[in-house]
């Protein structure tokens, strides 16, 4: 059976790093979930391309320009639902293994 | 080592156009804030995967194999056909007609989609058909295939003994990339399309 989109271990390792509601920049995302860069992006990408995730330029202290991105409010309500989803089969999962 | 990285990710980055590199721009300010030359390589080749495997860096990869191809292809067996020539034989020049319409067709279909063209995936098209015709003339060995390739056998038999496998070989080595080449411009042509 295929599986449902935006389920991935690594889509809902992003969406939770996303929760908080800050912006957030890609190397950071990278280190907080051990997510590399070529499999961060497309997800970056594929979330930006629907709507769901907004990004902008800013300059850093070091005055270069960086890329910060966070869920659109489409995006919170989207990853809270897939987010939900996750948890009844993650409990039950664990009451299967207890 | 951050340099290299730089380096690498920059010229992957001439594989996108330029309004197409905002992801990848992202990626390359990003390497900058890397720690250690390890890890910034690490990013900049995952960056790289970003930029090949998009809708675009794929179709310009696609074009510009296409170019090496039919540009190294021409210079690789330019001497095969120099040999048949100066043998004395004349099947060169109609093996030469009959390659030339795939070589310039190829090009051109490669040049369209490198720009973006609106005729792109029409070009990739066409160059797809041309192939599949003269990949069937140089599959089944007629004419001009079999007359130029029977001369050239001729010319190296002295020096070469296994000529005839070795004129086997260019056929099908020809046709099978010819058609190989052509397939994937027209499928990375139509997904850059549908993403223009």
């Amino acid at each position: 059976m295929p599986r449902r989109p935006d389920t991935s271990p690594q889509t809902l390792t992003v969406f939770r790093a996303f929760l908080g509601g800050a912006w957030r920049y890609g190397y950071d995302l990278s280190r907080e979930t051990g997510i590399p860069s070529g499999t961060l992006y497309p997800i970056l990408i594929r979330l930006s391309g629907r709507g769901l995730l907004e990004a902008r330029w800013e300059e850093a202290e070091n005055g270069k320009r960086r890329r910060s991105y966070r869920l659109t409010g489409e995006g919170v309500a989207y990853a809270d639902a897939r987010l939900a989803e996750q948890r009844p089969s993650t409990s039950t999962a664990v009451a299967a293994r207890a | 080592m951050k340099a290299v990285a730089r380096i690498l990710l920059r010229g992957a980055l001439v594989l996108l156009p330029r309004d197409r590199r905002e992801w990848a721009d992202a990626i390359l300010a990003e390497l900058e804030e890397t720690r250690g030359g390890l890890e910034s390589l690490r990013w900049a080749l995952g960056g790289i995967k970003v930029i090949l495997l998009s809708p675009h860096g794929l179709a310009r990869l696609a074009a510009l194999g296409v170019v090496v191809g039919v540009v190294g292809g021409t210079l690789g067996n330019h001497e095969v056909f120099m040999r048949v020539r100066d043998a004395g034989y004349g099947s060169w020049q109609p093996a030469i007609a009959f390659a030339l319409p795939s070589a310039l067709a190829g090009l051109l279909a490669a040049l369209l989609v490198l720009r973006r063209h609106r005729l792109a995936v029409h070009a990739a098209l066409a160059f797809l058909a041309v192939v599949c015709v003269s990949s069937a003339i140089s599959l089944a060995n007629v004419s001009p295939v079999k007359p130029f390739l029977e001369d050239w056998q001729a010319a190296t038999a002295s020096s070469d003994p296994r000529a005839a496998h070795h004129a086997d070989e260019l056929r099908w080595n020809a046709a099978i990339g010819a058609l190989g080449a052509a397939l994937v411009l027209l499928l990375t042509a139509r997904r850059q399309a549908r993403r223009d």
